[in-house]
């Protein structure tokens, strides 16, 4: 499915984050989101009365969704097309770049303005449009500075936040042949001004879907600085690309999402720009879409629901998750290597893309379980990371001598006495090669363990044997 | 893609099929949640009072309020903004709110071009100054209005020109989000409805809140109180 962040398959995540470790501005970046948007999360969320049981009422609307996806689907699509809106089925990637393409091609579609979606950057329906010669505009700032920058986007809602303003404004300058001060005034400013002229001549516009409701037909768009609403509103056509799972059964349900959603993502209470559409513009009306097309897509996800992996299908892509995790916070989104980054990243790619190419990400966690304290639907991602470790074992995607030491492991841990003599046997190996109290080198297949951090060095005296030998212990 | 046919039935069908199969398989791996939850569950609602509530969230989000009450104090209020900011076009929605106090006739005095809401020259309404509307509800909880899409309510009134300005009346204040949800449950849904809280932000450079990259730089609210002697 995606070919471009595979130039380094077996080591992408480790090479690249160890080059992340050492970009000074990336850390400074990274910090500024445990600052503001994980703080943020927190106070929000102890400020709403209840919120913790609100959680589990979007998970279990979630869960019972999932659990009857068909018939919300085909309600949703009957919904829409009542509204006058269409509704074309995609079983993967390819599908949703047709269905585009033959829409753009059949109404005269030369202009394209965009508004962030990370199902459009999952299926790189960019390079697509842009291959059959239409011109695709990005509005949201953060996305138009990395769609000058040709880069891919590094946070779920901060997609540019890896770039300093120094950078931006450099990029902005020279992309734009027009002098702008790094100030984030001015830029946005500028980039404003550059955006109105392409939402006011363009003839269509590609959002993503935040929610789509089965009983109205409505789907819903959520940003803060008023780009989807616009993409939504100003271009002849909209069209909408969701996921299956991004289908939620009644309007009552909606408010128990907006109420999450924004406390998740930014610690906001909502978001600035909420917007419910629900099919084109009525017949008496001047303002609005003459045509409404909804894409629904699938590209892998019925895989996961009919799996033990079903739970990652309740993300509502907040980007809280990354916020909270340790890793993410060193190494930054691009490390990933896929579309989506951090806890929920290193979950999905390997379920969207494939495990073996991505087989470092489910090591790319501590499992301390941050990211599931943080979740607004209280997905397992710590779990969901040992079920996939647990697949890279039997899929073989280990190395051999790895498995072969686990194995070893697992055996010895249910023999008592090969358990002991294997841990003095240890301890005297480690004594061997320690130079004093610390073992600072490991050698073959473990050498991994010292490359960070030194050991001490075990005591000739096993905690066993020495309390074996305590008498006047009573129990 | 000579031979496209994504819109057939069949496509649809074997879609769904899939799902379906997928679906069933899946309840297998439910998960464990509350059999049932408490109706009020995190309801917010509006302390000390709605207009006290909504004022403060609204200032909050980085409106600006003027509360003000009976219709003299609205049209004073009025001059005063148009005389600072002098606008030379605006776009505006027809509104009862907007007609009980006399917004239009305002705009004429003020020799202010109104951009009516049937008017397609969109060279006019992207270069409108400011945006001139009322609500169909607003939320006290977090400060939001809520704008409904209709032939005399155009979307684009609350979202191309860089300055909004909202009149509220005291009697359009919902308490919290879900009191609107109960109200939408008995309507008809217009083809957009927007909520609308403070002026369009970014944190897309260096996480720092910028405004007005994309809507309204500035959003004004006229917080209008219902009181006996208002006519």
């Amino acid at each position: 499915m995606t070919t471009d962040y595979k130039k380094q398959p077996h080591h992408e995540f480790l090479s690249a984050s160890q080059e992340a470790l050492g970009k000074a501005s990336l850390q400074i970046a990274l910090s500024r989101l445990t600052d503001t948007l994980a703080a943020g999360n927190r106070s929000a969320f102890s400020a709403l009365p209840d919120s913790d049981l609100l959680r589990e009422k979007a998970r279990s609307i979630k869960d019972h969704t999932l659990a009857s996806l068909d018939t919300y689907l085909e309600q949703l699509s009957d919904s829409v097309i009542s509204k006058g809106g269409q509704v074309h089925w995609a079983e993967d990637a390819q599908d949703v770049r047709n269905i585009i393409l033959d829409i753009a091609q059949k109404k005269q579609v030369q202009r394209i303005v965009k508004s962030k979606s990370m199902t459009t950057e999952e299926i790189h329906l960019n390079d697509a449009l842009e291959h059959a010669k239409l011109e695709v505009i990005e509005t949201d700032f953060g996305e138009y500075i990395l769609q000058l920058a040709k880069e891919r986007p590094s946070h779920l809602v901060a997609p540019a936040v890896h770039k300093t303003r120094e950078e931006i404004a450099d990029l902005l300058e020279s992309e734009l042949q027009i002098p702008v001060t790094p100030e984030p005034e001015a830029m946005a400013k500028l980039a404003r001004a550059q955006l109105r002229q392409q939402f006011q001549k363009a003839d269509m516009g590609i959002t993503g879907v935040n929610f789509a409701v089965a009983e109205t037909g409505t789907i819903v768009l959520v940003s803060n600085e008023g780009n989807a609403r616009l993409t939504a509103t100003i271009p002849r056509i909209h069209v909408a690309v969701m996921g299956i799972e991004k289908v939620i059964p009644a309007l009552k349900d909606l408010p128990v999402f907006i109420k999450l959603l924004a406390r998740a993502a930014t610690g906001q209470k909502i978001s600035v720009y909420t917007s419910l559409v629900t099919g084109p513009r009525r017949t008496e009306e001047h303002v609005g879409p003459q045509e409404f097309h909804l894409v629904i897509m699938d590209n892998g996800r019925t895989d996961i629901l009919g799996s033990p992996m079903r739970e990652s299908l309740f993300c509502i892509r907040c980007g809280a998750c990354l916020n909270a995790c340790p890793i993410y916070r060193n190494v930054g989104g691009h490390a990933y290597g896929g579309t989506y980054s951090g806890p929920i990243g290193a979950v999905l790619t390997p379920l969207y893309d494939n495990l073996e190419d991505h087989h470092h990400l489910p090591h790319a966690s501590s499992l301390c379980g941050s990211c599931q304290a943080a979740c607004p639907v209280k997905i397992a991602i710590p779990e969901l990371l040992v079920r996939l470790r647990a697949s890279l074992n039997r899929q073989k995607l280990t190395p051999f001598v790895e498995r072969l030491i686990y194995q070893t492991w697992a055996h010895t841990m249910v023999r008592p006495g090969l358990y002991r003599l294997a841990s003095s046997f240890a301890g005297w190996l480690m004594r061997l090669g320690a130079s004093g109290n610390w073992l600072t080198k490991m050698p073959g297949p473990i050498k991994g363990w010292t490359q960070t951090r030194d050991f001490r060095t075990p005591p000739k005296q096993s905690f066993r044997n020495w309390w074996k030998k305590q008498k006047n212990i009573p129990f | 893609m000579d031979s496209f046919t994504h819109d057939s039935s069949d496509t649809k069908n074997a879609f769904l099929h899939r799902v379906r199969q997928a679906t069933v398989k899946g309840r297998s791996f439910r998960v464990t949640t509350p059999d049932s939850f408490p109706d009020q569950l995190a309801y917010v609602g509006a302390s000390p009072s709605p207009l006290h509530c909504i004022k403060r969230e609204l200032e909050l989000v980085g409106a600006q309020v003027y509360c003000l009450s009976g219709k003299t104090e609205v049209q004073d209020c009025m001059n005063q903004v148009l005389e600072k900011r002098a606008p030379q076009s605006v776009l505006s929605w027809t509104h009862p709110v907007l007609e009980k106090y006399e917004i239009r006739s305002l705009l004429h005095e003020q020799h202010v071009t109104l951009c009516s809401p049937d008017d397609q020259n969109t060279d006019r309404r992207f270069n409108a100054e400011m945006g001139i509307s009322s609500v169909d509800w607003a939320i006290a909880e977090t400060g939001s209005l809520i704008v409904c899409s209709k032939p005399e309510q155009p979307t684009d009134v609350s979202l191309l020109p860089p300055v909004h300005l909202a009149l509220v009346e005291e009697t359009q204040i919902l308490p919290d989000i879900f009191d609107l949800f109960t109200l939408l449950e008995s309507q008809e849904l217009p083809s957009n409805l927007g909520f609308i809280t403070g002026p369009s932000k970014t944190g897309d450079i260096e996480l720092k809140l910028t405004t007005g990259v994309h809507g309204p730089k500035e959003l004004l609210v006229f917080l209008i109180e219902s009181s006996p002697s208002s006519p």
